[in-house]
């Protein structure tokens, strides 16, 4: 049976945390940017994953994207507020933020075709690249706010 | 014979009711232990209930030991094809990712709930035969021929306990769902799950040699192992799998295929959910400003009271300076100093 397994990083040093299931950006104050999370998917139960994407179902009330400009081939934008990136190697520089691609919006559909994932690439047959997540804030964002990041992906 | 009429159908309503159902007195289908007759009831009783469908049934207890058997499973289906669909509810537990929580209440000595088994032994099946149970991974369906053995597991069924469930085991080894790299499925309410698999053709009628075929057995097995609670509403069986008419109303899964290999793949998806605390950040926060009319003071300077005077040279300390703690209140006056105050009109 497939699984997926979400690891967090270490920002700075790039060393494993540990495994997670859910993401804690922790405490931001408002009208600025949140530290830059770094995760990978391992997948077990697998011989070889395939178009491993990245979606926001869910942001809570906050703003994901005004209008996307500047978007790319694997589906961020340039412009927004829920930051992500995706390198093969650890990249310190990346993770020092703030993130510069973006979620161009949210994953309304609730599907791997929506064009407001983002795709990300692989390290191995069943790990996928380094994924840098930030979030930035407005001024009038005030008190505690959750959502869902989905991550879709076929596998043989 | 029609493709999609049921060999077997009951609506479970009492024990004579698996032995006289709507469809099927002629393949023999009898009971062991007894059952527990709940009453029909056509309450809606949970979101998506049907006010239409009965939710009467025969309820297996621990004490009651109720299951349901045919000594020729030949007459019901092949391993080439067929299905089997059971409308059940589990009233103490809920199913969770497809498993369900009560299977570490059993006192028996299966680890598995079985829902049905085909050339059932005392535990499990023998090759051929056919396997539906809830188990510790999942709702199970396993298909043995031998081309081997196939299992399927659902682990995306999530039931409250009370709440009914409509499971359809269905194979067919020229292909389900018009895809013929699909064998076998689960539906368990709406919610499918698929594989391709090897089936062979083995005959049900005759695996203990001629004249003696493989027994059908639902909610237990020939030696009564199952000690779980359960309530059968429904029971259909099929001898085709070719039932497009029952399947298309429900939601499919895309089977999705690999550009570069044209080989089938499937897709997966998980969640990760995140949390942020958007604080205020450091700021100063300026109160309005109070307007109040101001008391002119005069002060008169004169000394009235002795005044330390001192003198010394520039570049020399002659450390004898007095350290004079300033007043709390720097409105103060110096010592000596009086303070007399007139306020205009």
């Amino acid at each position: 049976m497939p699984s997926v397994t979400i690891r967090e990083y270490n920002p700075t040093t790039g060393a494993l945390i540990g495994n997670i299931s859910a993401l804690s950006f922790g405490r931001v104050s408002s009208g600025t940017t949140s530290p830059v999370k770094v995760i990978d998917f391992a997948f077990t139960g697998v011989s070889v994953v395939r178009n491993v994407k990245l979606g926001l179902t869910s942001s809570g009330d906050l703003t994901v994207n005004d209008g996307a400009t500047g978007i790319i081939s694997d589906g961020s934008s340039e412009n927004g507020y829920f930051g992500i990136e995706h390198t093969s190697a650890f990249s310190p520089i990346t993770a020092a933020g703030p993130v510069t691609r973006h979620f161009a919006g949210v994953n309304e559909s609730d599907t791997a075709g929506d064009a407001n994932n983002v795709e990300i690439g692989k390290r191995s047959s069943v790990v996928s690249q380094f994924v840098y997540l930030d979030i930035q804030l407005l001024s009038n964002n005030i008190g505690t706010s959750g959502g869902t990041y989905k991550i879709y992906f076929d596998f043989e | 014979m029609p493709k999609n009429t049921a060999i077997y159908s009951c609506d479970c309503t009492s024990e004579e009711s698996l032995r006289n159902p709507l469809v099927g007195v002629e393949v023999g289908m009898q009971v062991s232990g007894f059952f527990k007759t709940v009453q029909p009831s056509y309450e809606v009783a949970f979101p998506g209930d049907n006010i239409h469908v009965s939710r009467g049934g025969l309820e297996k207890t621990i004490s009651n030991g109720g299951a349901i058997f045919c000594q020729d499973s030949s007459q019901l289906f092949s391993m080439d094809s067929g299905i089997i669909s059971m409308r059940i509810c589990l009233p103490d537990y809920d199913i969770v990712n497809g498993v369900y929580k009560g299977l570490g209440t059993s006192k028996g000595t299966l680890e598995d709930f079985i829902l049905f088994g085909v050339n059932m032994g005392e535990h499990y099946i023998a090759q051929p035969g056919l396997y539906g149970a809830l188990t510790k991974n999942g709702v199970e369906f396993t298909i043995w021929s031998s081309a081997g053995r196939e299992t399927l597991l659902e682990t995306n069924l999530n039931v409250e306990a009370g709440d009914d469930i409509v499971l359809n085991f269905i194979w067919d080894k020229n292909g389900i769902l018009g895809d013929e790299t699909s064998n076998m499925s689960i539906t368990a309410n709406n919610i499918l799950a698929y594989k391709e698999a090897e089936i062979e053709s083995d005959s049900l009628s005759d695996v203990g040699g001629v004249g003696f075929p493989a027994s059908f057995w639902v909610l237990d097995t020939p030696y009564r192992k199952n000690d779980l609670h359960i309530i059968l509403r429904r029971l259909e069986i099929y001898s085709s799998a070719d039932s497009s008419e029952r399947l298309t109303a429900r939601p499919l899964k895309t089977f999705a295929r690999d550009i570069e290999s044209g080989e089938y793949i499937s897709s997966g998806v998980s969640t990760l959910s995140f949390e942020i605390i958007a604080s205020q950040g450091p700021c100063v926060n300026i109160d309005s400003p109070d307007f109040f009319r101001v008391a002119i003071s005069d002060v008169d300077m004169r000394a009235i009271g002795p005044i330390a005077s001192s003198s010394h040279k520039n570049g020399e300390d002659l450390g004898n300076e007095k350290i004079q703690t300033l007043p709390a209140v720097l409105l103060d006056l110096p010592p000596g100093f009086v303070e007399t105050r007139r306020i205009e009109p």
